[in-house]
């Protein structure tokens, strides 16, 4: 297997590696993450080279880029720090021109380029998380409108997103599960903010419909089949996931190996120990098989035969890994990384919440488990 | 109106190593469009903009500078379309060379009004081969250039000059090296770097050019880094800073420094 990029994706990967250089952004980063800000300047940047709408289709202003594209991509901005988590909605865009009427799609349009948070989609209910079944928020129809009303919890961006998409169940038909396009300008919507470990630098909200009205043009997709569209993209959420962690990871390896060749101690530099060649070991080990999987899903994916646990295990074992990867940075820099803000520290508590927001291990280890049984029956 | 600008495919001496006796290891240096240049190609994209002039790439040196990286990565930085000319030979050329080899090219093409440059090259930054093109074309060179505005045969030029700057008019063709600093030249997106793909690059043979044969030739003997000086090696305390600085300013002028 060839993992080499095309010219193509070099280009793109050092146009990356320019903007990142442009200015010391870790500065505006920390500031962002204690003040719980979405890093707009930032993704305005990536914006206008691109980034945000590399994933759509030529007809849609896009360059129509494969996931071996985005894999360097996030890799890069990963591997220079960048916040990677942020942008998930930038390569799911694409199911709002697949999914979407005209009028929804048109209205995302309008955001991109502007490095603006634009949707995300609404499942998660306090007595539904894992198992979606339990969905409890309902829509009922009367007098020619659509009424949604009921409770949605931990849902990443909701504070800023001008649309979210919403999963309801039928009020008269209870196993028919439909998504939303809601306007959150819309009244009868109430957010309460929830404070986070990590991923500060985009909020997570609880929110409230209370007999929000929308009308039937705000439909997102075929109604009965909310399930369906959901899950056939929980696919890329994943492996953006295990991109974003694989990236932090690499960041945090290359700065504790170079903290580890500069930082004295006893005479010589501390890389000289063999407890820390150890962890260098332990941590270029995670790294290569995070790479190599991830480039191997998205070489499965481009070339069309991806499987169905696939990017479930990337979701499992890449949070799992840069997690050991950037607990062994912390070690390497001691007092460094666990006071001043160091950003190997707020990566460590960005990773934590990665096993659990995107879907939790434990559904990841159930979907590979099971892909994997039903190849021998 | 036509604008060449001349651009170098060169190692990044970042990735260089550099031995303890002063040898350099360029394996591993990665190659790319020599750090200054993408001033002189903003500057020239502005220029042509502004005066609906085509801008040209010009580029001499080893096959490397014909490969579709090295097209594709000048390309996308806003170049209309480039001419290349790629030998074996031209593998290391030293800046005289290069200049008048440059000089040559702009005189295959023709009615070429402005040559744009960078400040110097990234990998050798002798300073040398915008003023010798301009020498072996016959053309006023200028260096440090801010700002350029203006039509073929009629420019405007704005130039740092002694912690200032000077305005100067050029009716004819010039060389123009752009400041470090001129402009920031803008990040290759996206589209940039698919529409590099679809633009059209010339190359030149070696032969199809009328060469100026330089009377001596420069062999490079050795490369040695610079010499490190003994030094006091005075360590002043600092957890003061008011009173370090005071120390520092007494000891800089007890040893006629200031």
């Amino acid at each position: 297997m060839d993992f080499t990029l095309t010219d193509d994706q070099q280009l793109l990967v050092q146009s990356i590696g320019e903007l990142m250089g442009q200015e010391s952004w870790d500065t505006y980063f920390q500031e962002c993450d204690e003040k719980h800000e979405y890093p707009e300047r930032w993704v305005a940047e990536l914006a206008k080279i691109g980034i945000d709408s590399m994933m759509l289709p030529e007809a849609n202003g896009g360059m129509g880029a494969d996931w071996t594209t985005l894999a360097a991509v996030w890799e890069e901005l990963g591997r220079l720090g960048g916040p990677t988590y942020v942008l998930y909605q930038l390569p799911s865009l694409e199911a709002i021109f697949r999914v979407g009427s005209e009028e929804q799609a048109a209205k995302v349009s309008a955001l991109i380029g502007t490095g603006k948070q634009i949707w995300n989609s609404a499942m998660t209910e306090p007595g539904a998380g894992s198992s979606l079944r339990e969905i409890a928020t309902t829509y009922a129809r009367r007098d020619g409108k659509v009424y949604l009303k009921g409770q949605k919890i931990f849902i990443t961006s909701s504070a800023h997103v001008p649309y979210l998409v919403v999963m309801a169940r039928n009020a008269d038909k209870s196993d028919q599960f439909t998504e939303w396009f809601v306007d959150m300008s819309k009244p009868g919507i109430t957010k309460s903010p929830l404070d986070k470990l990590g991923l500060r630098m985009d909020s997570c909200c609880e929110i409230y419909f209370d007999d929000v009205e929308l009308d039937e043009a705000d439909l997102f997709g075929i109604e009965g089949e909310g399930f369906a569209r959901g899950i056939d993209d929980f696919d890329m959420e994943r492996f953006v996931v295990a991109c974003c962690d694989y990236g932090w990871a690499l960041c945090a390896f290359e700065d504790a190996a170079r903290y580890a060749n500069q930082r004295q101690q006893g005479g010589q530099a501390i890389g000289r120990y063999e407890l820390i060649q150890e962890k260098i070991c332990a941590m270029r080990i995670d790294i290569t098989n995070m790479r190599n999987m991830i480039y191997e899903v998205a070489w499965k994916h481009d070339s069309g035969v991806m499987g169905k646990g696939d990017c479930s295990m990337a979701k499992l074992f890449c949070p799992q890994a840069a997690s050991r990867v950037v607990d062994n940075a912390i070690q390497i820099f001691g007092g460094i990384g666990v006071t001043g803000h160091h950003r190997v520290a707020r990566m460590w508590r960005d990773l934590r919440v990665e096993r659990i927001s995107g879907g939790t291990d434990e559904m990841m280890i159930l979907t590979v488990g099971r892909a994997a049984l039903k190849e021998y029956r | 109106m036509r604008i060449a600008v001349a651009y170098k495919w060169a190692p990044n001496p970042q990735d260089a190593l550099v031995g303890s006796d002063g040898s350099v290891d360029w394996r591993h240096a990665k190659a790319g469009v020599s750090e200054y240049d993408p001033v002189a190609i903003a500057l020239g994209r502005s220029l042509a903009d502004a005066s609906g002039a085509e801008l040209v790439g010009l580029s001499v040196g080893g096959p490397d500078v014909a490969s579709p990286m090295a097209k594709k990565s000048a390309l996308a930085r806003g170049l209309d379309r480039a001419v290349v000319v790629a030998d074996a030979s031209l593998q290391g050329l030293g800046a005289t060379e290069t200049a008048l080899l440059l000089a040559a090219l702009v005189e295959k093409i023709g009615d070429v009004d402005v040559v744009l440059t960078g400040d110097s090259s990234i990998d050798e930054g002798s300073r040398m081969v915008p003023t010798v093109l301009a020498g072996a074309l016959g053309w006023p060179a200028l260096t440090d250039v801010r700002s350029v505005s203006g039509t073929a045969g009629d420019l405007s030029v704005e130039r740092n000059h002694r912690g200032g700057s000077q305005v100067l008019r050029l009716t004819g063709p010039a060389v123009l090296a752009a400041a470090v600093d001129a402009v920031v030249p803008g990040v290759p997106g996206v589209r940039d770097i698919l529409a590099a793909g679809k633009k059209p690059v010339e190359e030149v043979a070696l032969t199809a050019l009328v060469r100026r044969e330089l009377g001596s030739s420069v062999e490079r003997v050795r490369i040695a880094g610079p010499e490190v000086r003994d030094r006091k090696r005075r360590m002043i305390e600092g957890s003061d800073a008011a009173v370090a600085a005071h120390e520092i300013v007494a000891a800089l002028r007890a040893d006629g420094v200031i």
